[in-house]
């Protein structure tokens, strides 16, 4: 524990709150976070609601564990889904090279170019907003991220001795990519997939905030802020609530990615 | 006994477009090397001498077929490497190994050391008898048979250069490129294993292209002797020859800078 | 000048670095050769001062006079670039990519001497012109990627010189380098520390070069110094078994070829590898690896004997010949 930088354990304990209390919420909420109750709406704090009730007399507590629960949810499908498209892309690029490689770079500029807002927004538009519309947004945002990171740490183990090793050995590209590549650019993609994490959080907090999220009666923190939006002058705490919750999240994947950086980067672990 | 050299270079060329100065003038090219050109036979040892920038390293990657040459051929007992296809190519491949300079780069840091002694043989599909084979292999150059499920930095870096070793003969190869392979080692560790290629050689029947920047080391073990600079042969012969009676000025230098007094 | 005596540097139990004694005065050339883990680069970095952290130093170091030992890190920077200087191993690594040579070279004059920039200028030129970078006008004004290994490694030694030190420490300076431009570079040191009645440490695994600059040796293996005396008198008629090994494992070109039944001669090595830190012999620390075993030498570290002025080694041996 001592050797570990700072940012690594602070990162990791506000992970650990934020992914303990969703992983909580598939089996345990003080109330039902949806269920309204018009004669208790904008309860103070109590012992029966901890954080009170909002507009609708809904358990806020209940409607931020389940928002977390699927924040968490949203970030995870659409990180696993964009990496592996996106580090299938780097390695294809980067063992192929030539012309792959610079059509597959140039796809990912074009990715990057594209505005992933303008992207939900156009899915919403075509197929109608939901959850699922807006991870796929998400996920094509992490593609090209992913593509480059891979793209580049994997141009650098090509060069690796043990690599023309292998290949003198008589090993085909696809052999080296699983066994010699991948392996050794483990450590960046997940430091970059633990960053990407935060930002999609962020982003579905975003979409949802535009109502392209998690639709009704599901939670949704960005959902939250926006219902929030209206009541901003005597119900400020439902604004509040909500945005910490976004931002220790944010923050604890951020922190968590850049230590794990810290950890792993070979400069730093010398100098250790 | 064929009379097929193991290795025929012939007239060796290669060059590299290097990025454009300006937008209107064409892209420089550099000519790494240019007309190399010598012939190996089993047991014998070429020495390639040259400094950064002399084409030595372009030299090997040529014979490993890494790259393809811009003229001239490469035959490995008598076949022309570049003209084969890719599946031709890789079955070749046991019969030429290669031993690389860095012993801290040369083997994959997240495998056994076991694992990566054993790749030319899955890459060939000889599956049967891996352990025992690689065991046989460490045994040959030294090391312990336990040490296969040991990790690289576990070894020092002679100790690795022996574990590289053993992972480009274990094919039971027909030549061995040495690569500037016992340039980052110390001294005393560096005639160990310059003594462990002298044996290997001697019991196996290989043929081995040494290259170096260090006239002395190439001086010990090479039969004859290629001088480069700036991708031209300068000089080339019997390594007793060179060393004792250089011709071109640049060898004379590195004699001179390798403490060899001629 | 600077004197060492006993010093030691522990990392925890294991010694890297033991009783060094060293008396340098100006326009010593002095080399230090030995191998991976001889402690010959931490005896460098401990005359600067940079001996890492986790190193716990005894014994005592003295410059002009003063013990070192309760300096500060304030006390050092006073004394590295003006009394003592180092040159190291990477050329384009010691520099800034990003500065201008000339500016590299001219801030140790503008902190330390407090000159002004245009006399910094003036001496960084003529230092340039010291160190036979051609065209030093123009140079200084170049970033490091636009020289060559030699000249950046030339830039180095201008920088080391900024401040006029008396000792110049040379950490491997010829080791990335090519040939003709290592010896040049090491023609370019002795030269300077005659010319400027500069002492020289010449620190190098190359024998040859060593064998150029320097007019005194000393011999490292594992932490202790084991062999010294005059360059030439120790390259030639070595005393201490390590070094007859090291010298007699040098390739040597001399002998190529083959003999009568077509082989080719072996090299004479020192069996085994260096020792990790931890797992040194208790005794003499080359015992195991040695020809020679005297029943001392695996119980007792032997003591540096003298066997003339200057000259000497740290073997059982000697001791021996000694009590005869």
């Amino acid at each position: 524990m001592r050797g570990l930088p700072a940012n690594f354990l602070l990162g990791a304990v506000l992970v650990s709150v934020v992914v303990g209390i969703a992983a909580l919420s598939l089996i345990w909420t003080p109330h039902d976070p949806q269920t309204m109750s018009i004669s208790t709406k904008f309860a103070p704090p109590s012992m029966e609601h901890w954080l009170g009730t909002d507009q609708l007399g809904r358990d806020v507590v209940a409607q931020l564990m389940a928002a977390a629960r699927n924040s968490m949810t949203v970030a995870l499908v659409a990180v696993l889904l964009g990496g592996s498209i996106g580090v299938a892309l780097g390695l294809l690029a980067s063992a192929l090279g030539g012309w792959v490689e610079d059509g597959v770079m140039r796809l990912a500029d074009l990715g990057f170019a594209f505005p992933a807002l303008l992207f939900a927004i156009m899915l919403a538009a075509v197929f109608g907003p939901s959850l699922t519309n807006a991870v796929m947004a998400i996920s094509f945002i992490n593609i090209p991220i992913f593509a480059r990171v891979t793209r580049a740490s994997a141009n650098q183990i090509w060069t690796r001795d043990y690599v023309a090793a292998a290949r003198a050995a008589g090993r085909g590209r696809f052999a080296i990519s699983r066994d010699h590549i991948l392996p050794n650019i483990a450590a960046a993609i997940i430091v970059q997939a633990t960053i990407e994490f935060a930002v999609a959080i962020l982003a579905e907090a975003a979409l949802s905030y535009l109502g392209l999220g998690a639709q009704p009666p599901a939670s949704s923190w960005g959902r939250m802020l926006s219902e929030a939006q209206t009541l901003m002058y005597f119900a400020p705490q439902l604004a509040i609530y909500p945005g910490l919750c976004i931002v220790t999240a944010v923050l604890g994947f951020g922190l968590l990615g850049d230590g794990l950086r810290d950890i792993t980067d070979p400069r730093l672990v010398r100098a250790r | 006994m064929t009379d097929v050299p193991l290795l025929e270079v012939r007239n060796l060329t290669r060059r590299y477009k290097l990025p454009r100065q300006s937008l209107l003038r064409r892209a420089p090219v550099l000519t790494a090397l240019e007309g190399a050109a010598f012939s190996l036979r089993a047991g014998e040892t070429l020495g390639v001498v040259g400094e950064s920038g002399s084409g030595k390293s372009t030299l090997a990657r040529l014979i490993m077929a890494f790259e393809a040459p811009d003229a001239g051929e490469v035959l490995f007992q008598g076949r022309d490497l570049h003209g084969l296809t890719t599946e031709e190519l890789r079955k070749l491949r046991r019969g030429f190994q290669m031993v690389f300079q860095d012993p801290f780069g040369s083997l994959n840091p997240r495998r056994r050391i076991g694992w990566s002694i054993a790749e030319p043989l899955r890459a060939n599909g000889e599956t049967e008898n891996i352990t025992h084979r690689v065991a046989e292999a460490l045994a040959q150059v030294g090391l312990h048979p336990a040490d296969a499920g040991k990790y690289p930095h576990e070894f020092s870096g002679g100790q690795r250069q022996r574990i590289a070793i053993a992972r480009a003969i274990i094919t039971r190869p027909a030549l061995l490129v040495a690569d500037e392979a016992v340039s980052a080692l110390d001294v005393s560790v560096q005639a160990q294993i310059l003594n462990l290629l002298m044996d290997l050689q001697d019991d196996l029947g290989l043929g081995m292209v040494f290259i170096s920047h260090d006239l002395a080391v190439v001086g010990s073990i090479c039969d004859r002797v290629l001088v480069l600079q700036h991708g031209k042969t300068l000089e080339s012969g019997a390594a007793v020859d060179v060393l004792r009676a250089p011709k071109h000025p640049y060898t004379k230098t590195l004699l001179k800078a390798a403490g060899v007094r001629p | 000048m600077i004197e060492l005596t006993n010093l030691s540097a522990h990392f925890g139990e294991a010694a890297a670095l033991r009783d060094a004694n060293l008396v340098i005065e100006r326009g010593d050339r002095l080399g230090i050769v030995g191998e991976s883990g001889s402690g010959k680069t931490l005896l460098a970095l401990c005359l600067m001062g940079m001996a890492p952290d986790s190193a716990r130093l005894t014994g005592r170091l003295s410059i002009d006079g003063q013990d070192m030992a309760s300096a500060t890190e304030r006390d050092w920077q006073r004394l590295r670039s003006r009394r003592v200087a180092m040159v190291f191993q990477e050329p384009m690594a010691a520099l800034n990519p990003l500065r201008r040579v000339g500016d590299t070279v001219m801030e140790p004059m503008l902190l330390h001497d407090g000159l002004t920039r245009r006399a910094a200028r003036a001496r960084a030129l003529s230092l340039f012109e010291e160190v036979g970078i051609p065209d030093p006008d123009q140079r200084l004004r170049q970033f490091p990627h636009e020289m060559s290994g030699g000249q950046r490694q030339r830039v180095l030694i201008a920088l080391a010189l900024a401040c006029n030190p008396m000792l110049l420490i040379a950490d491997e300076p010829t080791t990335a380098l090519d040939a003709n431009v290592a010896l040049r570079i090491t023609d370019l040191l002795q030269r300077l520390a005659q010319e400027r009645e500069m002492a020289l440490i010449f620190i190098s695994h190359d024998l040859a070069a060593v064998a150029r600059a320097t007019q005194d040796i000393v011999v490292m293996y594992a932490g202790d110094m084991v062999e010294r005396g005059p360059t030439a008198e120790v390259l030639s008629a070595p005393v201490h078994p390590y070094t007859k090994g090291l010298l007699g494992a040098r390739p040597d070109a001399a002998v190529a070829g083959r003999d009568a039944n077509g082989k080719r001669r072996r090299l004479p090595t020192i069996p085994g590898s260096v020792p990790p830190l931890h797992g040194l012999p208790e005794g003499c620390r080359f015992a195991g690896r040695c020809p020679v075993e005297l029943p001392q030498c695996a119980t007792q570290r032997p003591v540096f004997t003298q066997t003339d002025v200057g000259r000497g080694a740290a073997c059982h041996l000697l001791t021996e010949a000694h009590h005869d």
